[in-house]
């Protein structure tokens, strides 16, 4: 009668002789070759596709005088460009994985410091921003799907669709013209760590995580209010009116975790797109995170800086989607071992 | 004082607005059932019979529904309660079987708790016996090792086992009133007739009315008490089962009952299918709603609808036809 136990999960047997066949085809093992497979991958684009931008770092570090040849070579022995492109690659990864991403050609300073010392304010941000959007985004897409086609959803649908079009260093200017300007609540710009006090910090922050979070949250909108009104018209959500469930539980209750999967997927996809507003909203307001250090690094042509940036960068995002693709089990344990993106049913 | 029936739906209309215009879904519906008493609603997709299920529960959206005439559960008006007080009914009082089990059933909450949530809704149930009973429920369905079955999920449910657990659920308060929306429509041949059996038991075990709605006359003959023919919205015939089966009066009862395949012997005769499509509820004529579809259709059809009027010699027995047929249907199914 029934036969379709085997497709909820398929659990390693530790005991059994470890053979490749049984290994691959269990799923956490073949997730795993996938993720290192991508790594690999990225390491390879970002070095290349550096690589290939013209400019000469050499030149820049030297200006003037790169018109002597001499000199030149010699800077460019130092900093290791007259090798073959494959040894170089070879040279950087092998000091990547021992956390050596090498130093910056223009400030000698280790990629793996500047990179310790900016990564905290970007992951801040995109965490402040992603935990705003998605505080706003779920009760704001719960309530337009309760009402679809009525008033409360036509206003959020308006409000959402004005955020959505507005770039985020234009609602950055905006929101600086209102707090600090205007108000004098906020810093305008500038850094305060943690250590200046937690009302100083998060008053550096906010206002860059609020710009940062306005387009997310029209995305996670729009996103759950589909998927959510959806979900409402489904028999199930019927059943449980018909069994007498109240409605407060029918919404947070019956209708939420079938809903939330789209969301998830954004969520993690959206991870990607907030580090590159970072570079961006980092410079309106004179933040010293890896966005910003980005941005000076590519006008100084500082590749090893770039690189290293852009690896952590990419490593991240893939890390993040990686446990997206493991909260899918958590949320529906029907779509244990679904891929983001490519959710089965 | 008689005793005031399980439910009574008087001149019941439902309409919903839509871009076409307003579609009047229900019309003029009156029914009565006792109590223990098994209704069948038989008709086409598109006759209504869906709508008057879940209007009867009270489940229809009130904004984009216009409701008129009334439904009356054990004497108190249905349609008129609060939203409260109509929660109260549901589940406790009147409970409801869909017809595709798999939505019908959460896919993520375990079958179990699903159950065990619709058995909290009786007075002083904590969560463990809630969960209890749950078990006990799907044993009383007849699903095996039923410990391990709570704690599964819809999909790891084949469609029948999917059908029990919902009618566990329907009858976890034991409920004086089932509705069941084609039961068993979903359902392979060789599971519907065993889930209909169970639906039966349980319903006389625990002396709960039921309201079966389907398109099988099959269905309708072994599994009800009375039958009402539905058509275009309206009551067209309502009977007995064993009357409306003798005697067939209505033209487009006659015509169901001559789309079944016969099979007894000495009597075997091809299905005879209904001509036509159901018909467009924002083009009705002013006759008969079946008239267009009527190989027996004189002038006079299309003229008015006819009244809904009892049999000479069985008042229970009530059909709505200009010229309706004469007994004995066999003759006539043989005939055509």
């Amino acid at each position: 009668m029934n036969a379709t136990t085997r497709e909820t999960t398929a659990p390693v047997d530790r005991r059994a002789p470890a053979r490749w066949s049984r290994v691959l085809r269990s799923r956490g093992w073949l997730k795993l070759i996938r993720l290192l497979a991508v790594l690999f991958m990225i390491s390879v684009l970002t070095f290349l596709s550096l690589q290939l931008l013209p400019g000469d770092p050499a030149r820049v570090i030297l200006g003037d005088q790169a018109n002597d040849p001499a000199t030149l070579a010699a800077m460019r022995h130092e900093l290791g460009l007259d090798q073959g492109i494959l040894a170089r690659y070879l040279d950087w990864i092998g000091g990547a994985l021992s956390g050596d991403l090498g130093s910056s050609y223009v400030t000698k300073e280790t990629v793996s410091s500047m990179i310790s010392s900016r990564l905290p304010i970007t992951l801040e941000l995109v965490i402040l921003s992603q935990l705003i959007a998605l505080v706003l985004a779920i009760p704001a897409g719960i309530v337009a799907a309760i009402n679809k086609g009525r008033g409360a959803d036509h206003a959020i649908g308006l409000w959402v669709f004005g955020v959505l079009s507005t770039p985020n260093f234009v609602i950055g200017v905006i929101l600086i013209w209102i707090f600090a300007v205007t108000l004098g609540w906020l810093p305008a710009n500038g850094y305060q760590p943690w250590s200046e006090g937690v009302g100083a910090h998060l008053g550096s922050v906010i206002l860059a995580s609020i710009s940062l979070a306005a387009a997310p949250f029209a995305l996670y909108q729009r996103v759950l209010r589909a998927d959510y009104a959806e979900t409402l018209g489904r028999d199930f959500i019927d059943v449980a009116r018909a069994k007498g469930i109240s409605p407060l539980r029918i919404v947070f209750r019956h209708a939420i975790r079938p809903s939330i999967l789209g969301l998830l997927t954004v969520t993690g996809l959206t991870v990607g797109v907030l580090i590159g507003s970072t570079v961006v909203v980092e410079n309106l307001f004179g933040l010293p995170g890896l966005g910003a250090g980005l941005v000076s690094a590519v006008q100084n042509r500082d590749y090893i800086v770039v690189q290293g940036m852009t690896l952590v960068i990419a490593c991240s995002f893939v890390l993040i989607n990686t446990l997206v693709d493991f909260l899918y089990g958590v949320v529906d344990p029907r779509l244990r071992g679904a891929t983001a993106g490519n959710r089965e049913g | 004082m008689p005793e005031t029936p399980l439910l009574q739906i008087e001149d019941l209309v439902v309409e919903f607005p839509t871009r076409g215009g307003l579609v009047r879904a229900v019309d003029g519906v009156s029914l009565t059932l006792g109590r223990g008493e098994r209704l069948g609603i038989v008709g086409e997709s598109g006759s209504g019979k869906s709508v008057l299920g879940r209007t009867v529960m009270g489940l229809n959206d009130r904004a984009r529904a216009r409701i008129s005439g009334r439904v009356l559960f054990e004497g108190k008006d249905v349609l008129g309660a609060s939203a409260q007080e109509r929660r109260e009914l549901w589940g406790r009082q009147i409970s409801m079987i869909f017809q595709d089990p798999l939505s019908a059933l959460h896919p993520i909450t375990p079958i179990g708790a699903q159950i065990a949530e619709a058995v909290r809704r009786l007075p002083d149930v904590d969560k463990a016996q809630a969960a209890e009973r749950a078990v006990e429920l799907l044993d009383m369905v007849g699903i095996p090792d039923a410990r391990r079955r709570a704690r599964q999920r819809a999909h790891e449910f084949s469609g029948g086992m999917r059908q029990r657990a919902l009618i566990a659920m329907a009858i976890a308060c034991k409920p004086k009133l089932i509705i069941a929306d084609e039961p068993t429509t979903a359902l392979d041949v060789t599971v519907q007739a065993k889930i209909l059996d169970l639906l039966d038991e349980l319903c006389t075990e625990l002396s709960i009315g039921s309201v079966l709605i389907t398109h099988d006359m099959g269905v309708v003959a072994q599994h009800t008490d009375r039958v009402a023919v539905m058509y275009g919205g309206q009551v067209v015939e309502t009977a007995p089962v064993a009357g409306l089966f003798a005697a067939p009066t209505m033209r487009y009862t006659r015509a169901l009952l001559a789309a079944i395949p016969q099979m007894a012997p000495g009597r075997r005769s091809l299905p005879v299918p209904i001509g036509g499509t159901p018909p467009n509820p924002l083009e009705r004529g002013a006759g008969c709603r079946f008239a267009p579809r009527c190989t027996f259709a004189e002038d006079d059809c299309h003229q008015a609808i006819p009244e809904l009027l009892a049999l000479a010699d069985a008042t229970d027995h009530r059909y709505r036809c200009w010229h309706p047929a004469a007994v004995p249907a066999e003759t006539e199914a043989g005939a055509r």
